[in-house]
């Protein structure tokens, strides 16, 4: 059975867990950890296992779903896909893991072994992914519109291109312009790709492999043409589905796969980049998944034994948005309680925005509560999906949290 | 077992009716991740629904329809029983998951306790403590991971930070609220005297606290929990030793117990070290390869918490001239000298450290048993010469009850959970080494019901039969799961 195949060959990390549930927790081995608040020591940082409680809700319950289904005493259904999806896929239960699980990959190879079986799919992924067959992207918007933010730059060769991603292009199209903007002030030669298409991820994290697959050829091929040496992104899922899961599925890149934070934190150190206008705010930064932990696992790789390079990486790489934030004048850069690898997740990935909204939206109103708490009057991030979830956030519950993406920002400082 | 039943779409329906619709499931894909096989067990059974009350109400209207139906019950707090906390056999019938009672109810300073509900984690439980209360220490586990509720580990005599200072974490409770199978609420301790406080654990006559404590429950459903809560100190060190052999660990081990100072004291062989560092293909298992990195062959950990750094002292001092005093006998002890992180890592309260033994094989079991402390270090060297038949890795771990008037042993059994053949060799020593064990006059903790429990009992059948007669009388309609006690 073809659905089968791809969890046994996780077989053997599905069998490690012994249901010790420290993954459903924040900072599981830091009881100590001081706070502020309500926030203090190990906290629940399971989204869904928080609001449906039950044990398949949590990662370690899906473990054990994966059991059942490779010992044949479960098989894939409806209720199981509304089970794994019902999940942000945040990789929280992933980096708490002491047996070292690759949970995330686990639940998204579940997803896709409910494709397989022909459960059918959720009326919104149904859509979104009906979209981006006849529009190239999830959002119901033309193809022809998404470069429309931009009046030039387009298709011109250059060794930078920025990969734009949907959400940005048709719905936070100020990330994209300010990122261009920002490109353009630093003297950068770039240009961005009218034939882009959606990058794959919210087929990918829904179990729909085939037709990610064909969104990754598509780029590929687009990329090729351009001569591009590298590809920076302003979007987390956009980079995360390019630096993990292209390789996987098309082998080395032929280019190099850069987020903008990581980009502008470099210019920073070069002093390219030196922002001079000030923002006077008490501001928090929230983690996004897919450029947070997903990318620190994802180079931690299968290794129980973490290596010195590894620790370092991990170390640097959440504290560039950090320096940047730190970089501006005026500011006041405060931290949220959950961070870094603990960052509790906005909510929106992993197809749950659109197929479960309450979820999304619980999970982000958590996050802005989290933000006040800490004193923060802004909240920056530098993920477009996450910032539409938690500005949805901040309206539902009439915060008056200002939400920003990092880009954004910066445009307004330099 | 043939007489209970599976709960009919009708009964699923009162079922919803007295906890409300989104709290009851048939899911079978929900079922399936309740199941757990490891660490204590590697049997249980999927259960036919999950039920998670809210209330003792409800949980009372819960049992007095598994009674009229004959539906077996299994409670579960935090389910951190490696499959102790799910049915065993055939039919699963109602898992009672406890964990939306999830209240600290109560916290008495001068008294000294804390009131829980079952799903009270000791991850939160430390939390709230640090947060609220800083001067004290709730009792949680040792060793089990944050999401072990106190409750559970409380009633299954398990095993805490101050298990070497108090005994076991039974040892500490005050009282219990417990709805009886037949729906009735009882308290115990001084807590039964209605308006009376939970503040003395004997009550009104003859105690029937002892029926619920290491029940499993099979006796009811304990709904809350008074418990001792300790003063914590932030004068804390942790003095290891390492000994060339289990006689000579087990021996100067003693003489620090006898001095009634540590709180907890762990000993084990160097066997402990790369089990849970990576897996076996990615770890050396070479005896010179530890001994170069300065893993003694047995060691023991002395944890100790002083009022002040000069009391701390004090006890480093008694710890030191008693190993002085061991050398001078001919024990063979030497100090290890633990990194700071390695000393942060075992005072870390709740800790992980018995996680990633998974690491090793795939999976682990501990097989539990109690002995007198002076019997350790024969325990050890039986298991070490069985685990080697059984070609499992030696990995022993030994533990100090109430000062070492107990000890509590345990044979870590790394095994590959995907492999029939290691199941069965897993099992298969463990079934040799309980009749050695029982032979030896040892207990188990927590027993396995297909083999420790049948042995135990067909030895003391006379016990065994009383047990059989007060459960009767609690739960006369036999709803509650036989469990791993195999109680009727």
């Amino acid at each position: 059975m073809a659905a089968l195949s791809k969890i046994n060959q996780y077989k053997s990390y599905i069998y490690r867990c012994i249901h010790c549930r420290a993954c459903r927790f924040c900072y599981s081995g830091e009881p100590d950890r001081v706070g502020y608040g309500d926030y203090m020591g190990i906290l629940m940082n399971c989204t869904a296992g928080k609001k449906y409680g039950w044990e398949s809700h949590f990662g370690s319950g899906k473990m054990w779903i994966a059991r059942a289904l490779i010992e044949g005493t479960i098989q894939p259904s409806q209720e199981m896909a509304d089970i794994l999806l019902r999940c942000p896929t945040c990789g929280n239960c992933q980096v708490q893991c002491d047996n070292n699980i690759p949970t995330t990959e686990i639940i998204e190879a579940l997803r896709a072994a409910c494709v397989d079986a022909g459960v059918p799919l959720h009326e919104k992924h149904h859509a979104f992914l009906e979209s981006i067959r006849v529009n190239n992207n999830p959002y119901h918007e033309m193809h022809e519109t998404r470069t429309s933010w931009m009046q030039n730059q387009k298709d011109q060769k250059a060794d930078l291109i920025y990969f734009v991603g949907c959400t940005a292009a048709y719905r936070q199209s100020d990330v994209a312009r300010s990122t261009a903007r920002l490109l353009e002030k630093l003297g950068f030669d770039f240009s961005v790709m009218r034939d882009e298409v959606c990058c794959g991820s919210p087929a990918l994290r829904i179990g729909q492999i085939s037709v990610a697959k064909q969104l990754m050829e598509k780029n590929l091929e687009t990329l090729q043409h351009t001569g591009a040496k590298k590809i920076l992104f302003s979007c987390a899922g956009c980079f995360r589905t390019f630096k993990v899961d292209y390789p996987k599925y098309a082998g080395k890149l032929p280019f190099e796969v850069v987020h903008a934070v990581e980009f502008f934190a470099d210019l920073l150190d070069r002093k390219v980049l030196s922002p001079s206008k000030p923002f006077g705010q008490r501001v928090t930064w929230h983690d996004p998944c897919h450029l947070g932990r997903h990318i620190t696992a994802h180079m931690k790789g299968r290794a129980s034994i973490e290596s010195s390079d590894v620790k370092k990486f991990r170390q640097e790489w959440f504290e560039k948005p950090r320096r940047i934030l730190r970089s501006i004048p005026g500011i006041e850069l405060v931290e949220i309680y959950r961070n870094r690898e603990d960052a509790w997740c906005c909510g929106a990935g992993g197809g749950v925005r659109s197929a479960y909204p309450d979820l999304a939206s619980e999970t982000a109103q958590e996050r802005i509560r989290e933000a006040e708490a800490a004193g923060a009057s802004s909240l920056i991030t530098a993920c477009p999906f996450c910032l539409t979830n938690l500005l949805d956030a901040t309206r539902a519950m009439s915060s008056q949290m200002r939400v920003l993406d990092l880009f954004q920002l910066l445009e307004q400082v330099v | 077992m043939g007489e209970y039943s599976r709960p009919t779409p009708r009964v699923i329906e009162e079922l919803r009716a007295i906890v409300g619709q989104e709290f009851v499931t048939t899911s079978k894909p929900i079922l399936a991740s309740y199941v757990s096989k490891g660490i204590m067990g590697l049997e249980c059974t999927i259960a036919d629904a999950v039920v998670r009350p809210r209330t003792v109400e409800e949980i009372q209207r819960v049992l007095r329809v598994a009674r009229d139906e004959r539906i077996p019950v299994t409670p579960t707090s935090g389910g951190l029983s490696g499959g102790f906390a799910c049915p065993f056999i055939e039919p699963g019938g109602i898992l009672l998951d406890l964990s939306r009672m999830d209240r600290i109810l109560e916290v008495d300073v001068d008294c000294r306790y804390m009131v829980v509900e079952p799903g009270v984690t000791s991850g939160e439980a430390w939390s709230y403590f640090r947060s609220n209360y800083p001067n004290l220490a709730p009792p949680v586990p040792d060793g089990a991971p944050p999401a072990a509720t106190v409750l559970g580990d409380a009633i299954e005599r398990g095993f805490s930070l101050v298990t070497n200072k108090y005994g076991p974490q039974a040892d500490l409770v005050l009282g219990m609220e417990v709805v009886l199978p037949t729906g009735e609420v009882v308290r115990t301790g001084s807590w039964a005297l209605p308006g009376a406080k939970p503040f003395y654990k004997w009550g009104l006559g003859p105690d029937l606290g002892g029926l619920f404590l290491g029940a499993q429950g099979t006796m009811g459903v304990v709904t809350k929990l008074a418990i001792k809560v300790l003063p914590h100190s932030e004068h804390k060190d942790l003095i290891a030793y390492g000994f060339e052999t289990v006689e000579h660990m087990v021996d100067a081990t003693l003489e620090v117990l006898k001095k009634e100072i540590c709180v907890l004291v762990q000993c084990g062989n160097w066997w402990l070290v790369p089990t849970r560092i990576a897996p076996e293909s990615e770890v050396s298992s070479q005896r010179d390869f530890w001994k170069k990195a300065g893993v003694p062959e047995w060691f023991s950990n002395f944890e100790i918490w002083g009022r002040d750094d000069e009391d701390l002292n004090c006890q480093r001092r008694i710890i030191h001239s008693i190993m002085d005093e061991a050398k001078r006998k001919g024990i063979k002890a030497e100090e290890w000298k633990l990194h700071p992180k390695q000393k942060a890592s075992r005072l870390t309260k709740p800790n992980k450290i018995a996680i990633p033994y998974a690491l090793f094989k795939g999976s682990f079991l501990f097989i539990t048993w109690y002995t007198p402390w002076k019997d350790a270090s024969q325990f050890c060297r039986i298991a070490e010469e069985k685990m080697a038949n059984y070609g499992i890795p030696p990995v022993l771990w030994v533990a100090s009850i109430d000062h070492g008037r107990q000890a509590i042993c345990m044979p870590i059994v790394c095994f590959d959970p995907t492999s029939p053949e290691e199941l069965k060799k897993v099992q298969d020593f463990n079934r040799e080494t309980t009749d050695i064990f029982l032979s030896k006059g040892w207990l188990n903790y927590r027993p396995d019901p297909s083999i420790h429990s049948p042995k135990t009992f067909s030895m003391a059948r006379e016990y065994f039969d009383l047990l059989k007669k007060i459960k009767n009388i609690l739960d006369p309609h036999g709803i509650m799961h036989p469990g791993r006690l195999t109680l009727p």
